[in-house]
């Protein structure tokens, strides 16, 4: 029986699929927001979505009555099923005075109402919510029943010190309704050849890429490398906007062990299955069969998006045929596991 | 900055008006921002720059110049819709039909990636250089 991308092996984790992988096909103009769920439907990719608020609707955070009956009756049409929704902790909006805690509060609560008007269960935060505004967040999460998970990507790291005092406050609080969302792109043992070939493209000088790769390869954690970056960088008369690009790999990628995840596995809420390209049918910088065995013999049984990042240096790619490859990668694993 | 660059000015970006020209410009980022966001706009047609003080910028229908983004931290710029550029003044006339080199730089300020030990937003700048027939 087909049945799409969607298994979930023995109770554990199930793959899914984030609208966000789509990004260029989306930004190409050529879909509305009915006929890119129509389209994941067609390719039998994991019914199962994820989506941007502020990527995929417009006039996010506000949903009209309207637009949410709509988007309820696309799924029920298209047989989706909603997974979670990401919402973005923007504290820098206003210049030159960052949103005070309450303020970042209300922020992110019309963003869980919206995800509940939709059906989603669970939305996705950021670190730029820290602890006491999730503290304050939680009868939001409790008013609505939505579980709200904390990105752990790049460089927040379980050694953060922003993730230690979530970790505790979590630990106080004992609440189901909060926890973290991994990004795949905390536990990379290698940088893609992909963003190296577009830095050097754009003029980054071999000297400036081999230091970047002796500091992502070195054992400090990611939030320290910066300053390292910034100080020998300009030693090698980086300007400051080649450091800036140099500065989003960091932004973008960890060396967190895959077992580390162990640690917060009663508290993973969903996971982003990030990955930057596929190579003989597995993920060349990404150690999936590890991470695959350590959140299903972890007993994670949420999902895993599939959240193809490609895109950010290459249009050369179907975001929509990676990620079906992806998921078969996956599904494999996870059966194997 | 990436492949979505390809994004910032479309085809049929480039219309002349009664009063000038309009130029629609669209974001380099995956999702939509708060105008407040838009830390540099500068535009150059043939490699002449054009003076800010001589634009105005209309975004879900409403106009600004370009000194008061800084105060639109509640207006939203969807990620797929344009904001328009305009240029009113007679100090340079585009032709209809004619060829012109457009180039485009935008720097956005990100509010959820913070820099530094002042945890200022990061820019993320990008840069287009289009040929586009006046309309």
């Amino acid at each position: 029986m087909e049945t799409g991308l969607e298994e979930v092996v023995n109770g554990g984790p199930r793959m899914g699929t984030t609208l966000y992988a789509f990004t260029l096909e989306w930004r190409s103009g050529k879909y509305t927001l009915e006929t890119m769920l129509a389209e994941v439907a067609r390719r039998k990719l994991s019914p199962v979505v994820e989506m941007v608020g502020f990527q995929s609707i417009r006039g996010f955070p506000l949903i009209s009555d309207a637009f949410a009956r709509d988007f309820r009756n696309w799924m029920d049409k298209y047989e989706l099923r909603t997974s979670s929704l990401a919402i973005n902790a923007d504290v820098a909006i206003r210049p030159g005075a960052k949103l005070t805690e309450d303020e970042t509060v209300e922020y992110l609560a019309r963003q869980v109402e919206a995800a509940a008007k939709l059906g989603f269960p669970v939305v996705r935060s950021q670190m730029t919510a820290k602890a006491p505004v999730m503290r304050k967040l939680l009868p939001v999460a409790e008013k609505y029943n939505i579980k709200i998970g904390n990105e752990l990507h790049s460089p927040y790291t379980l050694d953060h010190p922003d993730v230690i005092s979530l970790i505790n406050l979590y630990d106080e609080l004992q609440s189901p309704l909060l926890g973290f969302v991994p990004d795949f792109g905390n536990s990379m043992h290698a940088i893609p050849k992909g963003l190296l070939t577009s830095f050097s493209k754009d003029g980054i000088p071999d000297s400036l890429l081999q230091l970047i790769q002796n500091i992502w390869y070195s054992d400090m954690p990611t939030f320290e490398k910066y300053s390292l970056l910034q100080k020998e960088g300009a030693a090698l008369n980086g300007t400051p906007a080649q450091l800036g690009r140099l500065n989003m790999l960091l932004n973008l990628f960890s060396r967190q062990k895959p077992e580390r995840w162990l640690e917060v596995m009663n508290r993973i809420v969903h996971v982003h299955g990030k990955f930057y390209s596929m190579e003989n049918g597995e993920e060349p910088s990404i150690d999936y069969p590890a991470l695959m065995k350590v959140f299903k013999t972890g007993g994670y049984e949420g999902t895993i998006s599939s959240e193809w990042e490609g895109h950010l240096f290459t249009d050369e790619v179907s975001a929509f045929d990676i990620v079906k490859e992806h998921q078969t990668f996956c599904n494999r694993l996870l059966q194997s596991a | 900055m990436g492949p979505s660059d390809k994004y910032m000015l479309a085809d049929d970006s480039l219309q002349s008006t009664k009063s000038g020209f309009d130029v629609k410009v669209f974001s380099h980022w995956y999702r939509s921002l708060p105008v407040s966001s838009i830390g540099t706009l500068q535009l150059k047609i043939d490699g002449v720059k054009i003076a800010t003080d001589d634009l105005t910028i209309e975004i879900e229908g409403k106009k600004f110049g370009l000194s008061q983004l800084p105060e639109l931290y509640t207006l939203w710029w969807f990620i797929l819709d344009p904001a328009i550029m305009h240029f009113e003044s007679s100090s340079l006339q585009l032709k209809k039909g004619q060829r012109y080199q457009v180039e485009l730089e935008m720097g956005l300020l990100i509010p959820y990636v913070l820099t530094g030990k002042e945890e200022k937003p990061l820019l993320a700048s990008s840069s287009l250089s289009k040929e586009l027939i006046c309309n």
